[in-house]
């Protein structure tokens, strides 16, 4: 038994200095995280307002980002997480509404207990994050990087490929469509 | 539900059209380059006034982007960021969890930008650089160089007068 768990332990001190000693390939990722973690919770706190999503979102962003092989890695590594964690985000945003509205209809009624104007404003932003997950792909990622990320729209051309001018664009119909869905949830 | 296009019907009398007020609307600010109208114009927002399409896309608007600037506005915990990491850091191979980078990050804090931290200080920043911008323009000699080239035209023009008017008349209009 104590021979065993000498071998047990003797593998596991093996195991250790192996991997202190080969360069592990993961160790990219802690420079991108140290680089643009800030910025990135930032936006998905914008995108999601609840810190448990926050961690879940960031946390799924950088491991497919480093389950990604050396050949596979993004040149435009800034556009790549943002891109991808906006994803990840907005996919949370839309099984968070599914799941709600199938609380909604078991239980048949929406249970709210919180102030009447902090409830007005938390429905709206919502409300909002509701229908940023209904817009088109295209429209979405202008929105997201122009008004919650805050990026210039020569930037947000770059991440994207496409022209600042079409960005504008993009944003102004973004902005017309949820006006529109906003306005017709209020009068439903 | 309102209708995202220009009214044919609107009064001949109103003289923006909604197309205008439109423009004026869904643009922005900061690009007044290619905006030749703004929305703080008293004549789009008279139009506003009268033109009940105009109002509907405007409250309309008004609420998007009230509900973007609240999400903007939430503010999340200050460990949050440190929080994310360690769930991430969880998650890596086991030589990458010990680096000291990583150990950085398990208590990584959210640091503000440099604009962001001197938004307070603003105003007095403002002044403080017209003040400098002065005495820049006072040290190269510009201010000075103003001030000369306008003591040599009223010289001329107290020439002229005394030419073509006469001495007295000259000491009326330029005194001392």
């Amino acid at each position: 038994m104590a021979a065993a768990c000498q071998t047990l332990q003797f593998d596991w001190f093996a195991d250790f200095e192996a991997c202190q000693s080969v360069p592990c390939e993961q160790e990219w990722i802690l420079s991108i995280m140290g680089r643009y973690g800030h910025e990135l919770v930032n936006l998905l706190w914008r995108i999601l307002g609840n810190e448990q999503d926050v961690c879940d979102a960031y946390q799924t962003t950088f491991v497919h980002l480093a389950n990604l092989s050396k050949s596979q890695r993004p040149r435009q590594l800034k556009a790549y997480v943002f891109r991808s964690a906006s994803n990840v985000a907005i996919s949370m945003l839309r099984s968070r509404a599914a799941e709600q509205r199938r609380v909604t209809a078991w239980s048949g009624r929406e249970t709210n207990f919180l102030p009447e104007l902090e409830l007005d404003q938390r429905e709206l932003v919502e409300q909002l994050r509701y229908y940023l997950g209904q817009l088109p792909e295209h429209l979405r990622e202008v929105v997201v990087l122009r008004d919650l990320v805050e990026l210039p729209y020569r930037r947000i051309a770059k991440i994207l490929g496409i022209t600042a001018g079409s960005a504008r664009v993009y944003r102004c119909k973004a902005m017309q469509l949820l006006a529109i869905w906003m306005t017709e949830a209020q009068e439903r | 539900m309102f209708e995202i296009r220009h009214s044919k019907n609107a009064p001949s009398a109103a003289p923006p059209p909604c197309h205008i007020a439109r423009q004026a609307l869904w643009g922005e600010k900061r690009e007044t380059g290619l905006r030749r109208f703004r929305l703080e114009s008293r004549w789009i927002q008279n139009h506003i006034a009268q033109c009940p399409r105009c109002q509907r896309r405007f409250a309309a608007q008004g609420k998007v982007s009230l509900g973007l600037q609240l999400a903007r506005s939430q503010t999340h915990g200050p460990a949050l960021l440190a929080q994310a990491n360690k769930q991430v850091l969880k998650m890596l191979q086991r030589g990458v969890r010990q680096t000291p980078e990583a150990v950085q990050l398990r208590s990584a804090y959210p640091h503000p930008r440099t604009w962001e931290r001197l938004g307070a200080y603003r105003s007095a920043l403002r002044q403080m650089a017209a003040c400098i911008a002065l005495m820049a323009l006072g040290k190269i000699g510009l201010l000075g160089s103003m001030q000369q080239a306008q003591d040599r035209t009223e010289d001329a023009m107290r020439t002229y007068y005394t030419e073509h008017l006469g001495p007295s008349m000259a000491e009326d209009v330029f005194p001392g």
